[in-house]
């Protein structure tokens, strides 16, 4: 298994209702897995997952990429800033 | 002087970080929260979270860049988050070149490209008590990946 921390933010974040959750997923998940994992815990998040962006350990990255041990992933809605 | 923070701006600290002896040009965005939403609804406040390494690490991807299109330029990027007050500074971006039309340029490239791809989000506040997450209609107008 995988050990892996999930950042969500801005309205993913009020949806799971909070900002940073540890899961374990099998080995070769991708960064869609651990999505799904957000979904089961909140099933509304299912109409954000068109607009959400992700990053891994910083950096942007695809849905279809696989996981390390201790990764961070993020989940992004678009962006707001200025 | 790339940062965020939680605490008020003051641009001057930035204007002071990218002054230098070659640079006889200092151009400062400053952006203010609006007492109006676009639509025209009234913002009593507003609510500013980030991604804090990366939001950093693409300040700086972001003053390379102008770097690479403008040449020497000196930039410095500070975001504000938290609960801000309608008046209150939410980012400011200082540019020192040479010259006032390259600072005047790369000023507004990076603001362009902050809103486009900085992990930063805006919650409008209203005066009824409803709120909404506001994202940028991006564009940075100049075909550079939001990226």
């Amino acid at each position: 298994m995988l050990r892996v921390v999930l950042r969500s933010f801005a309205q993913i974040r009020e949806l799971v209702g909070r900002d940073a959750v540890e899961v374990e997923l099998p080995v070769r998940s991708t960064i869609a897995d651990a999505w799904g994992e957000l979904l089961v815990r909140a099933p509304k998040l299912g109409g954000l997952t068109t607009s959400t962006r992700v990053a891994r350990n910083g950096v942007l990255a695809a849905f279809d990429d696989e996981l390390a041990e201790g990764d961070e992933v993020a989940f992004l809605p678009p962006f707001g800033g200025g | 002087m790339f940062a965020i923070l939680r605490a008020a701006i003051d641009p001057r600290t930035l204007e002071i970080a990218v002054a230098s002896d070659e640079c006889g040009a200092i151009v400062t965005f400053i952006g203010m929260v609006r007492a109006f939403a676009d639509d025209g609804r009234r913002v009593t406040e507003l609510a500013y979270e980030a991604y804090e390494p990366m939001a950093i690490a693409q300040f700086q991807t972001i003053a390379a860049q102008a770097q690479e299109r403008f040449g020497r330029v000196r930039i410095a990027i500070a975001h504000r988050v938290g609960m801000l007050a309608i008046g209150e500074i939410a980012v400011a971006v200082a540019v020192a070149a040479a010259h006032r039309a390259t600072a005047f340029e790369a000023c507004a490239f990076a603001i362009d490209q902050l809103k486009a791809r900085a992990a930063i989000w805006k919650r409008e506040q209203y005066v009824d008590g409803a709120g909404e997450w506001i994202a940028n209609t991006c564009g940075s107008g100049d075909g550079v990946d939001a990226g």
